[in-house]
């Protein structure tokens, strides 16, 4: 037993030992975990392991996705803020991160995180069914304000689509129903099942569905036109102040050193420049929208007021 | 208190409290839904109902769980389970996994298991399972607080 | 048969399509088989390898891990008791009985034979009337989904028909724990005690691992039992031929309700099988027969949970609605290719979508052929001795519970059910309906709240819709159905007793 216990200690030594050598070398020098607040297989996942991908080549440590899709998020957040600030543990995140915390679903702020970069974005739609009468963003305004309560917005409750409904009520002053759909296929379903009158949809998804003759786009809500879908246009330039993208965003745990971000932040900027990385984002819907880690910071805190100031606007604050 | 009061009423202290705490849960966002706690106070209520229903039946013959030689096994496996979490939680995968295995097979299997044999199961099984995982799978096991 | 002879004819051509197929179906037999491993993580460790390939060879692999993690399930559930992956949770009640009496050969061999109807059988039904049936999932409202659900629940009254207060005792505690997390409509947390990983709400997978895997681990070592003595030989098919012919009937039942649970979103095969089996005893004319080792039981649970592969791809292929989790993964597997499952793919890829289906054809094949090759092999299992076989089970049942969500507070949740196992097997109380309430419960929940909003707050839509009418006239009498027996069953007792 005795012999046991010293060649045991004697492991845990030498691991220690190797370890804190590992710890003093320079950065990167072991595995980097991205933790994505997404279940595997969605478009949040495949946009955080293309991200990942390219952060392997450019670092040359293996790079790993870990999804950790509970609680909406609140799980992988929870992760990210007790881990190490040792750039080895990562958050791949958009949106979602303020309705959580705005919403109460989550206690700790998202500004207490280490901003790094911002990467991939995807624009959302507002769409509604081929068959109904409106043609422009306009037509819907008009109409819902003339009937107020009418017409009914297919969202998730407590989750980013709900905000972007929100973003529209606000916007154009109307009011409308706001119903509870799920997530996007669910919502398409009851579109088509007359259940519904407008859905928020991706870019991606609302491309497919209006080449099929099933669906017309009002608005992207957004500043400028999707490269993906430049025939669809904005609401800005349609005369309404709604910009709701879901901008993904990596994180790392509160405390994070300043070389650390540069080191990734440099990295992924390089991004650019890849057409083979970004047709591989275009493919799945995304387009490349990259900040330094100064100008993330500035669009995080921005987010994280807009959200606020809705959650607060219309009683949605916990 | 037999086994069916025991039982009744554990059921029914359950749906007490799930009651009672579903009861704050907050209100409604959208309009018509009957919100967050009108599921679990359904559920609660009748976890109640069939609690009561259970403590007022007739009690059996009832043989016991185990003797009290299995209790005291459980136990040592109960004891086992915890400081393995614990393990791994702190020590990580590749430390605690063959520590719990030796004991285990040691346990499980006096006096038929041998010394090398077991050390050397042991160590097979941790590193394969965390070759498999780690390399192959790109799974990360847990790795301690190192 | 011709569209599907073309399409197994296009695989066939393509060797390394076959190899990944078969590469796909070994390593989905092993997930499958492995308690705490299932379809579900296997396809989705496996998803970032096929960025690499091309759709349809991604598809390949893919498809072969899914129709081989179903598939495996039964392995385990036969050979140890624990359900190799929540597809397989209803084949432990009888195929693990049958084979602790020393049969885990005839039970091994039905679970082989009845995976690969459900396989092939949802196959045919995917390629012939997946266009046909397709547009229903659209047609089906918030109000049709609740009152389905609500059938389904009525369930537990039959799997829970000599002891049914502790059977919806159990139901009622499924619901409860199912509602732990964020509530489906809405960002309200219930039941977390202010824990962070709560809101995330309780891991099926660690709950079955404690369960079943944990629990019979520690009891078994408590109680300290000799192991029974087992047949290891295949004498031809390993059962009678004839028992098809008994169970036609038990067997199509079980397909269409597999194939109708996969087809709709968010129900996959974990429900399946135990919707099936419920039905399968409601049925049967030796309901007592049920958990003590009625091949009927294994026939129903394997039947369905392979079926609802089939009925989850056509909603996918069609609509780009996922049926399952897994079928969600795929759609992620072909949107990384820039391919968006939905009403065009049929015109746009019509190569990719036949391959897919012969890809599910071979995979069936290559299953049953792997596992008929393993019966003599699978067995040895059990002759393993119980001191090495156990921890090594331990420690897969921890490595599981992580890698399903990286989540380690999932160890605790795994060791919470075991103690919870415990004392529901101390208090007598059924297992099965707490699981069914678990996964239902919420669903229900969510579509009849939804419901309520978009018909302002009336319950009459539920009675003036045609298929949710039928669907609660059929729950009403299924409840009424197993009242009664549960009278007869109580009057024989106690005419027994006297």
């Amino acid at each position: 037993m005795r012999r046991l216990l010293a060649s045991l200690l004697t492991v845990i030594l030498i691991l220690s030992f190797s370890w804190s050598l590992v710890g003093a070398a320079e950065y990167p020098s072991s595995t980097i975990k991205i933790m994505v607040a997404a279940k595997a297989g969605g478009a949040t996942d495949a946009s955080g392991r293309i991200v990942a991908q390219f952060l392997r080549e450019q670092l040359g440590v293996p790079v790993v996705v870990v999804n950790q899709e509970g609680g909406g998020g609140a799980v992988a957040t929870d992760s990210t803020i007790n881990a190490k600030p040792d750039g080895y543990t990562l958050l791949y995140d958009h949106v979602n991160a303020h309705v959580r915390y705005h919403t109460g679903l989550y206690g700790v702020s998202p500004l207490e995180l280490t901003p790094i970069a911002t990467t991939a974005a995807v624009n959302q739609t507002i769409a509604t069914d081929k068959a109904s009468p409106w043609q422009t963003l306009d037509d819907l305004v008009q109409d819902a304000r003339a009937n107020p309560k009418k017409y009914a917005f297919g969202m998730q409750t407590g989750a980013s689509s709900h905000f972007l409904s929100l973003a529209l009520m606000d916007a154009a002053d109307i009011e409308l129903r706001l119903l509870d759909a799920g997530f996007e296929a669910d919502k398409l379903a009851a579109l088509r099942g007359g259940q519904l009158n407008l859905i928020q949809a991706t870019v991606g998804a609302a491309r497919e569905y209006v080449e099929a003759g099933i669906m017309r786009v009002l608005a992207v809500c957004a500043t400028e036109r999707d490269p993906l879908a430049p025939d669809f246009p904005t609401a800005v330039e349609q005369g309404y102040d709604i910009v709701f993208q879901s901008m993904h965003t990596l994180y790392g745990p509160p405390g994070l050193p300043d070389e650390i971000v540069k080191v990734i932040s440099d990295a992924l900027a390089k991004l650019e420049d890849d057409p083979e990385y970004i047709e591989k984002l275009h493919k799945i819907g995304h387009v490349w929208g990259y900040r330094n880690p100064e100008d993330t910071k500035a669009f995080v805190r921005n987010e994280f007021e807009r959200i606020g100031r809705l959650a607060e606007k219309f009683g949605l604050k916990k | 208190m037999n086994r069916n009061q025991l039982t009744g009423s554990l059921l029914t202290l359950i749906g007490v409290a799930a009651l009672i705490i579903a009861k704050d849960l907050s209100a409604p966002v959208i309009e018509y839904d009957p919100g967050p706690r009108f599921f679990p106070s359904i559920a609660a209520v009748g976890l109640i109902l069939c609690g009561i229903a259970i403590f007022i039946q007739p009690q059996g013959r009832i043989e016991p769980f185990l003797t009290p030689r299995g209790w005291r096994r459980m136990g040592q496996m109960a004891a086992l389970l915890i400081c393995y979490t614990l393990g791994l939680l702190y020590l990580g995968f590749l430390i605690a996994t063959p520590i719990a295995l030796y004991i285990v097979i040691r346990m499980m299997g006096q006096p038929k298991s041998k010394y090398l044999t077991t050390i050397v199961v042991s160590l097979a099984v941790t590193f394969v399972t965390h070759y498999v995982f780690q390399e192959l799978l790109m799974v990360l096991l847990p790795s301690g607080l190192w | 048969m011709l569209v599907l002879a073309q399409a197994l004819q296009m695989v066939i051509q393509q060797p390394f399509m076959m190899v990944l197929v078969l590469m796909g179906a070994v390593i989905g037999l092993v997930f499958g088989a492995i308690p705490g491993l299932t379809a579900t993580t296997g396809v989705a460790l496996a998803l970032p390898l096929t960025f690499a390939l091309n759709p349809e060879m991604g598809m390949a692999l893919l498809i072969g891990i899914y129709v081989g993690g179903i598939s495996g399930g039964f392995i385990a559930a036969t050979l140890l008791g624990i359900p190799g992956t929540p597809a397989s949770i209803a084949t432990c009640f009888d195929a693990y009985p049958l084979s602790q009496q020393g049969q885990p050969v005839k039970a091994l061999a039905i679970g082989a034979t009845a995976s690969f109807m459900g396989t092939l059988g949802s196959t045919i039904c995917l390629v012939y009337i997946a266009p046909i049936i397709a547009n229903i999932a659209l047609k089906l409202s918030p109000f049709e989904y609740s009152t389905l659900m609500f059938c389904a629940l009525t369930l537990i009254a039959t799997l829970a028909r000599e002891e049914p207060f502790r059977g919806l005792a159990s139901g009622f505690l499924g619901i409860l724990l199912g509602s732990i997390g964020i509530a489906p409509i809405g960002s309200t947390l219930r039941f977390t005690f202010g824990l962070v990983p709560l809101s995330a709400g309780l891991n099926l997978l660690a709950m079955i691992l404690g369960i079943f895997a944990i629990k019979q681990i520690s009891v078994d070592y408590a109680e300290d039992k000799p192991i029974p003595l087992v047949d290891l030989e295949v004498k031809g098919l390993g059962f009678r031929l004839g028992e098809i012919v008994d169970n036609a009937w038990n067997i199509v039942r079980s397909f269409l309700i597999g194939l109708w649970i996969g087809f709709l979103p968010g129900m996959g095969a974990g429900l399946a099988n135990l919707i099936a089996y419920a039905q399968a005893k409601s049925s049967s004319k030796h309901p007592e027969k049920f958990g003590k080792g009625a091949p009927e039981g294994i026939w129903a649970s394997e039947v369905s949970n392979n079926a609802a592969i089939g009925g989850a791809m056509i909603p996918m292929l069609t609509l780009g609605i996922p049926g399952d989790s897994v079928t969600a993964l795929l759609l992620g597997g072909l949107m990384i290719h820039g391919l968006i499952p939905g009403p065009l793919l049929y015109i746009k890829q019509p190569r990719l979508v036949n391959s897919i289906f012969g890809l599910l054809a071979i995979s069936a094949v290559i299953c049953l052929v792997l596992c008929y090759l393993g019966m003599r092999l699978f067995p040895r299992v059990l002759t393993i001795p119980r001191h090495y076989l156990y921890p090594v089970l331990m420690v897969l049942s921890f490595v599981g519970s992580f890698a399903s969500n990286n989540y380690s507070f999932d160890f605790w949740i795994m060791l919470l059910f075991a103690l919870v196992g415990m004392l529901m097997d101390m208090a007598k109380m059924p297992m099965s309906p707490m699981i069914l309430g678990f996964i239902l419960g919420p669903m229900l929940e969510e579509n009849l709240r939804r419901a309520l909003t978009y018909s302002a707050g009336s319950w009459l839509p539920f009675i003036t819709r045609p298929v949710s009418a039928v669907l609660l006239a059929i729950a009403v009498f299924s409840l009424v159905n197993s009242v009664i027996k549960m009278r007869r069953h109580q009057a024989l007792q106690a005419g027994k007793s006297a």
